[in-house]
């Protein structure tokens, strides 16, 4: 049995590693676009100096293993009929099964000046080495988009730049993940550690300087001109469909795959960003798009491709977790349902929102105090009726896994 | 057979000594009045709460197919060779990024968000017999450290089923 990965990052390894320990006679072969595995989710840490680009491997060392091999290229098309994949060097590999974990690739906006240098993404540890490059030589900086990456990039461009500016199209912060008054308690606390957050505002283009290349500047759609040597466009993410899809696998939003991780191609798999899952609280499919899915995806493939059957349960596919400054952040689920309770605790410090439909959890925000935030996420995947007295207790924070069925 | 620590929720009168005596075996000066007069502020690991009438002390139950490792975005958390599920002495450091405590369903990883670390249940807290200081502290026997028949394994192992799918 030989089996192909295509994509070496949350997936890809964690598949790797499982399927080589059912397995461990048969041929694993990665194939990676990028020259070293590492954390996805630290690169912000280093485009803020805080680590090396060396210290975020992950995992920090495969098995030494002869039937474990690792080739950089990039996967170009599936023969899903003479079961092998035609890389970009022209060179031409066969598999018994193949794993695809393409990942995805950040929306651009579709403005002019896009392209200048300065204008970065921020998705790959190239990305975040470049950007820390122009960063440093910056006077001021810009990010477009309030999500999560759009406000760790800000926060990490802080460390080079005093002048950082978030301009956010909607009228809150991490409108995905928060409310009003979430949005206004992260906003006070960017502010507290230098960031200026402008809203409901779009970049209308960036500006270039005088030798026509490179970014001096944004024009948003008020008319407002700022400076900037450096901008990070946050954008969300778009699953990486093509491969599968030009093949003639079945894909929407995110590639098509069974409750087996199988997509419509024989033999052929998928996990990770590039798929879409159906989400456990609203029943439609959703692109996955989370590090915690995708190494728990990369589990299931490898057993089911290994032959043991194992159904991947529906995942919630809302559900982050982030420190800004001095706030630690916790969301999960829908943000908007049949009954909204929250409540400021802690002299305005906590905040906990909660949302109920037909009578169980379905929407979590925690902010300022995450602690036991498990139990929360735990209860929405449970489906369980939940009570007033225990809605009361997760209001308060008093909870504890007893009360939500938890009896050794 | 490795012993598991098991919690007998009718014995607990909820009088703390394993929170104590967790602190406590955690901080560098290992006694409770030096850690305190050292200007250390030691870390519990294990939480009594009240659930109804219960008294109910809990810790990382330390799971076959862990969440807060699949969850871990640096690597940190990680099963040791014991077998004990922890994010100290992994391949990478914890960063606080609150994931762990976000998918663990008993709650009992604690997010200490000004060192930007999760801290859990680690043993790193044994005597030579290799029984965790909380399981000596408890004068009830609330607590117990012993090998586990199968039927309790396949009790927790349905909660996190029931809890997680």
């Amino acid at each position: 049995m030989k089996l192909l990965v295509v994509g070496g990052s949350a997936a890809g390894m964690s598949a790797v590693l499982q399927y080589h320990r059912l397995k461990p006679s048969d041929r694993i072969t990665v194939i990676c676009d990028e020259g070293s595995f590492y954390a996805r989710c630290r690169i912000p840490e280093v485009l803020g100096g805080d680590v090396a680009a060396g210290e975020i491997s992950y995992p920090a060392a495969m098995p030494a293993d002869g039937r474990l091999e690792v080739i950089r290229g990039r996967a170009e098309s599936i023969d899903p009929v003479n079961h092998s994949v035609l890389l970009q060097d022209g060179s031409l590999l066969y598999y018994d099964k193949l794993l695809v974990t393409a990942g995805s690739s950040p929306v651009k906006l579709g403005v002019r000046g896009e392209e200048l240098k300065g204008v970065f993404t921020l998705r790959s540890l190239g990305d975040a080495l470049s950007t820390a490059e122009a960063a440093r030589s910056a006077r001021s900086a810009v990010v477009c988009g309030g999500g999560l990456v759009g406000l760790k990039g800000a926060l990490a461009m802080k460390k080079w730049v005093s002048d950082v500016t978030v301009l956010v199209g909607s009228p809150g912060l991490l409108s995905r993940q928060l409310d009003e008054t979430g949005s206004a308690m992260l906003e006070r606390e960017l502010k507290r550690i230098g960031i200026k957050v402008v809203f409901n505002t779009l970049v209308e283009r960036f500006l270039p300087s005088g030798d026509g290349g490179t970014l001096a500047g944004v024009l948003d759609k008020n008319g407002g001109e700022m400076e900037a040597g450096v901008a990070i466009v946050g954008k969300g993410v778009r699953p990486n469909i093509d491969l599968v899809s030009k093949a003639g696998g079945a894909a929407g939003a995110g590639i098509k795959v069974s409750n087996r991780l199988q997509t419509s191609l024989p033999d052929v798999y998928a996990a990770g960003d590039c798929i879409e899952v159906t989400d456990l609280l609203t029943g439609r499919p959703t692109p996955s798009g989370l590090w915690p899915l995708a190494v728990e995806q990369g589990r299931y493939a490898a057993y089911n491709m290994a032959g043991a059957l194992r159904p991947y349960p529906r995942p919630i596919t809302r559900m982050n977790s982030a420190q800004f400054g001095d706030l630690p952040i916790i969301s999960a689920g829908l943000r908007d349902g049949e009954e909204v309770y929250d409540r400021l605790t802690g002299r305005g410090k906590a905040y906990r929102r909660l949302v109920f439909t037909g009578g169980r959890l379905v929407g979590t925000i925690l902010l300022g105090d995450v602690e036991k935030a498990g139990i929360y996420t735990g209860l929405m995947r449970s489906r369980r009726p939940v009570k007033a007295a225990l809605r009361q207790r997760l209001l308060e924070g008093s909870v504890c896994a007893h009360d939500i069925g938890l009896m050794i | 057979m490795t012993r598991e620590l098991l919690i007998n929720y009718e014995r607990c009168l909820g009088c703390r000594s394993c929170e104590l005596a967790c602190a406590t075996a955690h901080s560098l000066a290992k006694s409770l009045f030096g850690a305190v007069l050292g200007g250390e502020a030691p870390l519990k690991r294990i939480f009594v709460s009240q659930s109804g009438s219960r008294k109910v002390p809990l810790n990382c139950r330390h799971c076959q197919d862990a969440p807060c490792i699949d969850a871990c975005i640096t690597g940190a958390m990680h099963r040791n060779s014991d077998g004990i599920v922890t994010n100290q002495g992994g391949e990478a450091p914890c960063t606080g990024c609150w994931m762990c405590v976000m998918v663990c369903p008993y709650g009992v990883i604690r997010a200490e968000t000004g060192k930007r670390e999760a801290v859990k249940c680690d043993r790193n807290c044994t005597d030579h017999t290799g029984v965790p200081a909380c399981v000596k502290a408890c004068p009830t026997g609330a607590l117990a450290f012993t090998t586990v028949d199968s039927h309790s394994g396949k009790k927790r192992k349905e909660f996190l089923e029931r809890a997680l799918k």
